[in-house]
């Protein structure tokens, strides 16, 4: 099981925009990754992956006919936000702030230390804030 | 640094180039991305109706990723791409599948875009194109190799508002369109054979003409039909150069000159033992390329998956019979017409092509021409034409069937030198102000009844030639005198009384040469 970085939290975080909250919820991940790996012990030499049950369906084809659009009150119904008639989103691409958070031998000798509950980490200076 | 112009560009790239080839080979090496949007009636994967409206009012559920909705293909964008298929020569599998692309984006509802990855509805073509520049002495036919042709979904529309300065002001936001999300992009990807910025465009331009013949997109650049994204990175020795990504270059001016800027830019870099960062840039107004994201530590990372609501799509035998038969009923592409069957040269055909107006005019001139009319001499009484007409301030070119037909005779008649040059150019004058004008097509006067009228006709026997030329001399003793002593500038007042007087009926280089052995006193 190779070891959890803050390089690789930084990734995480970044791809799927989830904000980790304490070293508890990155050991709970590592956990789930190793029990996922379990799935490597199976021999798939040679097999094409499955992408559904239906393997002979073939997808269906469509005319190129008109259907009436959505009225714009209905497209707009569940906006927070509305400029005229166009969505407000904050602005994209801003790279995502990976300061280092979390204390990561906690989080990867956590199977060694065998407590459901990891423990608080010891070195105050690595916590968000907090002074100990 | 930089002489901030288009032409500064392209010459300070070539030139810098050209003069350390002797230390290190550095060589271009430009990949392209062009997403072609296709004009079916409906989008991709919805049956939205995909006409220009005001925002947000070409929208269905599916194409605001509304949960619960599923993707149902639409089945000219495969034809159409099939078409594209056969027109870049390319693989047709058997079967094809769709992925998915995740990335967090406004305009991108669903947070992911349903595309071809793996498994594109075509691979592995080629096509040929003429390239050709006014730094090109001979044009030269090039092939590049396509990689493959995938079908993907296109995004909403982002335009950025920064942040307000006023009191109490608020922070950068964006605003989102989504009438175009959903509708359908074919994605051209070719090899990395593209060796100059020149060779890029040509074959956008080449390109768009076949893809508007054949009636795959309506390819209007400025409307974002068609979009090119340029890979390029600089060979050094024969070692791969680090890659860099101009992204969204939306006008034929745009390419060239971002292409150039980059590659300038990265040979400024390699050249001072500097790296050329791994990075995606933008093409702003002036042709620059500039950073668009930051550095990012990894590749971004897609999550490609395959998209679990779209069974494998075959392609059925009957669609690309079908769509071999529409493209060879649909015939030869103006410009290929042009250069193929008329014989214009590769840049006068795409260059004519490229402008509706100027196209119609050229097809009103072939059909009415002589089959012995070359094109040539079209192409050189089009200039003199323009020229003209742009000295009238007069819209080039005319549009009416007339003065075509006009345009023609007088092509005849100079050919048969029974019209001397400079009358035709006066005749050009005449009738491109005048023809465009309400009168109807019956009472308007041709060129043969003009001249008929004003006795307009040239001078062909020597012996009236220098009858009338020696006449304008003897009126004229000073002026004689003073030409025939050498001053040029008396001999051409003496040329021009003469060919006013003559009603431009003598060809000017034959009365030039009657007035030199009258000079020369050979004649009196």
């Amino acid at each position: 099981m190779p070891p959890i970085d803050s390089k690789l939290i930084a990734n995480l975080e970044r791809l799927s925009l989830v904000r980790f909250d304490s070293e508890q919820a990155v050991a709970n991940l590592r956990n789930a990754i190793r029990v996922a790996k379990r799935l490597e012990l199976v021999d798939t030499e040679g097999l094409e992956p499955m992408y559904t049950v239906w393997e002979d369906q073939e997808c269906p084809t469509f005319e190129d006919i008109e259907e009436e659009p959505l009225p714009i009150e209905e497209v707009f119904r569940n906006a927070p936000v509305r400029f005229d008639d166009f969505f407000v989103t904050p602005p994209g691409n801003v790279p995502l702030e990976s300061n280092e958070r979390f204390d990561l031998n906690v989080i990867n000798e956590w199977d060694t230390i065998g407590k459901p509950v990891a423990p608080q980490a010891k070195s105050t200076r690595l916590v968000e804030g907090k002074e100990k | 640094m930089w002489s901030y112009s288009r032409r500064g560009f392209t010459s300070v790239a070539s030139a810098t180039v050209a003069q350390h080839q002797q230390k290190a080979r550095y060589k271009p090496v430009i990949g392209l991305e062009v997403h072609v949007q296709l004009n079916t009636k409906t989008k991709l994967f919805s049956r939205c109706p995909t006409t220009d409206s005001s925002p947000n009012r070409r929208v269905l559920p599916f194409d605001m990723a509304t949960p619960g909705t599923l993707p149902s293909l639409n089945s000219q964008c495969i034809y159409r791409a099939l078409k594209m298929a056969r027109l870049l020569n390319c693989h047709v599998s058997e079967w094809s599948r769709f992925d998915r692309k995740h990335y967090f984006y406004g305009d991108m509802p669903a947070g992911y875009q349903i595309t071809q990855n793996h498994h594109p509805i075509a691979k592995n073509g080629n096509f040929g194109f003429w390239v050709f520049d006014e730094h090109l002495d001979v044009p030269y036919w090039k092939e590049v190799k396509i990689l493959q042709l995938q079908l993907e979904q296109d995004s909403g529309k982002t335009i950025h508002l920064p942040s307000t300065s006023s009191e109490g002001g608020e922070g950068p936001k964006s605003l989102i369109d989504y009438n175009r999300a959903g509708c359908a992009l074919i994605e051209i990807v070719t090899s990395p054979c593209f060796e100059t910025a020149i060779e890029a465009i040509r074959f956008v331009q080449t390109l768009r003409l076949l893809i508007i013949h054949h009636n795959i997109s309506n390819g209007e650049l400025h409307k974002g039909h068609l979009r090119v994204d340029a890979n390029v990175s600089l060979e050094r020795d024969t070692v791969p150069g680090t890659r860099t990504e101009i992204k969204n270059m939306n006008s034929i001016r745009t390419i060239h000159t971002a292409i150039n800027f980059e590659i300038a830019r990265q040979f400024e870099i390699l050249n001072s033992n500097g790296t050329v960062q791994k990075e995606t840039r933008a093409a702003d107004q002036d042709g620059r390329t500039v950073s668009m994201r930051e550095k990012d530590d990894v590749d971004t990372d897609y999550r490609f998956m395959v998209e679990p609501n779209l069974p494998k799509l075959r392609i059925k035998e009957e669609w690309l019979t079908m769509a071999e038969e529409e493209m060879e009923n649909a015939g030869k592409a103006d410009f290929e017409n042009l250069r193929d069957v008329i014989g214009f040269d590769p840049r006068s055909s795409i260059h004519i092509a490229e402008d509706p107006d100027l196209l119609a005019f050229v097809k009103r001139c072939i059909r009415l021409r002589d089959s012995s009319v070359s094109a040539e001499e079209i192409l050189y009484w089009m200039k003199q034409l323009k020229t003209t007409m742009q000295r009238s301030k007069c819209n080039y070119p005319p549009q009416s069937e007339f003065f075509a037909r006009q345009f023609m005779t007088l092509l005849n008649l100079v050919r048969q030198r029974r019209l001397t040059h400079l009358r035709v150019l006066d005749l050009l004058r005449y009738y491109s102000t005048t023809s465009e004008g309400d009168s109807s097509e019956g009472e308007e006067e041709g060129v043969t009844e003009f001249v008929e009228k004003h006795q307009l006709w040239r001078i062909e026997d020597p012996r009236e030639i220098e009858r009338l030329v020696g006449d304008m001399m003897r009126r004229n003793e000073k002026l004689v005198e003073k030409a025939r002593n050498g001053n040029s500038k008396s001999f051409n007042r003496l040329r021009n009384l003469i060919n006013e007087a003559t009603e431009k009926r003598i060809d000017i280089e034959e009365l030039c040469e009657v007035m030199k052995q009258f000079l020369d006193q050979k004649l009196v």
